[in-house]
């Protein structure tokens, strides 16, 4: 009796795991419908920048490996920029929506989760923590971010993803010449 | 007369010399595999991927006679499981099926359903786009008019501007859409090769555990390395006893 009743409870264990994990899987928000939110539909035409130079360098730097890509697109309107951006947390790529508003982070959303675990950086009490953050020496961030327990590798990649955002923002402004 | 009790030390003697023809093979078995795991750097082997279909069946993994590509030049763009091949470079993964391949006026464009990839003629991703918008719908099909990217959703053709940037309804006029062809063999058998990453090391480290076999090699070897133990003590007791009575 003992032993069946810890199968079942096995068992609905696992299926409630697995159950989760698949919900998190998924597009959270379309890349294009969070740009439309953001600009109230008035999305300005993307710029890229391109990962060369010291560009290159400081983004291989921050993120401990070279960029995916060799250039990255955004929006930019006045001060105001967006920046979708993508990191392997464990072995898939997270997309995650950065808006950078005069230097600091105005928001950032999880736009696309692709991995088994670690999807509770999608929680507003994970990405409320970036708010208002800024780009310190040596492209450290102006605060702390607060780890989750089980999703530290997920957690490591958007840090370093609101890094490379609030980077690429000031080296866009400076070319810009605002 | 009764017979004569046989004496533990010829008891543990008959013991140890069964075992030891018993085990003989296993044990030369397990040396030389061991001595040559132990050098597989040496040998190579550690890099070394199998590419027998009879070996790669041991481990049920099969793969289908040819693969379906697109080519672009003298390149080929083609999808193993999750992965994208530049000829035999893996360029990144999609779980979306790949839809097809284009040149345009200064790179390479593939596209997944999801996504449209950007890349150098050395294969280097310039930049992965999610595909133009909801509204659009996933792609079907890649190709270009022009040099310029047209794709095929389920809301129709659209033609995207020389930076991706923004995409206008178009008709089919003068498109040249990417067609599906079969990757030659020797480039197929090397992403196949790849794209399982057994190496002869493996291999040879399952032949010495056992693993090769499934359960019954495994427990082959576990029994000889039982009995090996056994060898080693009833050995040592032997020499123990044998050398007491001497002194």
């Amino acid at each position: 009796m003992m032993v069946r009743l810890y199968l079942l409870s096995l068992f609905l264990l696992i299926s409630l795991a697995n159950s989760e994990a698949s919900l998190a899987r998924g597009v959270y928000q379309h890349p294009d419908a969070f740009l439309a939110e953001t600009f109230a539909d008035k999305v300005p035409k993307a710029q890229f920048i391109w990962f060369t130079g010291e560009v290159g360098k400081t983004v291989k730097s921050i993120l401990s490996h070279k960029p995916a890509s060799l250039r990255t697109r955004y929006w930019l309107q006045d001060e105001r920029s967006v920046w979708i951006l993508e990191e392997i947390g464990k072995d898939k790529p997270i997309t995650v929506g950065f808006i950078i508003n005069q230097g600091q982070i105005e928001r950032i959303k999880v736009l696309i989760f692709r991995e088994s675990r670690g999807w509770e950086i999608k929680r507003n009490g994970f990405t409320d923590q970036f708010k208002d953050i800024t780009l310190e020496k040596e492209n450290r961030l102006s605060k702390r971010i607060d780890s989750i327990s089980g999703a530290t590798l997920s957690v490591n990649a958007v840090t370093k993803l609101s890094r490379v955002a609030l980077y690429l923002h000031s080296q866009v402004l400076k070319k810009d010449g605002t | 007369m009764a017979p004569r009790k046989p004496s533990f030390i010829r008891s543990l003697l008959s013991l140890h010399r069964y075992i030891g023809l018993s085990v003989a093979i296993i044990a030369i078995h397990l040396s030389i595999t061991g001595i040559l795991l132990n050098h597989t750097n040496d040998i190579g082997i550690d890099k070394n991927y199998i590419n027998s279909s009879t070996v790669l069946g041991w481990y049920g993994i099969s793969h289908p006679a040819s693969l379906s590509g697109h080519k672009l030049n003298e390149h080929w763009i083609s999808q193993w499981n999750d992965d994208i091949y530049f000829n035999k470079k893996i360029i990144g993964q999609s779980i979306n099926p790949l839809r097809g391949a284009t040149t345009t006026e200064h790179f390479f464009a593939l596209a997944t359903s999801e996504t449209i990839w950007l890349i150098t003629i050395d294969g280097d991703i310039i930049e992965k786009l999610n595909a133009p918008g909801e509204k659009l719908g996933d792609i079907i099909q890649l190709g270009h008019q022009n040099k310029f990217i047209v794709i095929k959703t389920e809301q129709g053709l659209f033609k995207a501007d020389a930076d991706l940037v923004s995409w206008q309804p178009i008709e089919d006029t003068g498109i040249v859409w990417s067609d599906m062809d079969i990757v030659p063999a020797q480039l197929s058998d090397e992403i196949f090769t790849q794209g399982h990453s057994i190496s002869w090391e493996r291999v040879l480290l399952d032949v010495h555990s056992g693993r090769i076999a499934t359960k019954a090699g495994t427990f082959l070897i576990d029994l000889a390395g039982i009995a090996l133990i056994i060898l080693a003590i009833s050995g040592f007791t032997i020499w123990f006893k044998r050398r007491r009575r001497q002194l």
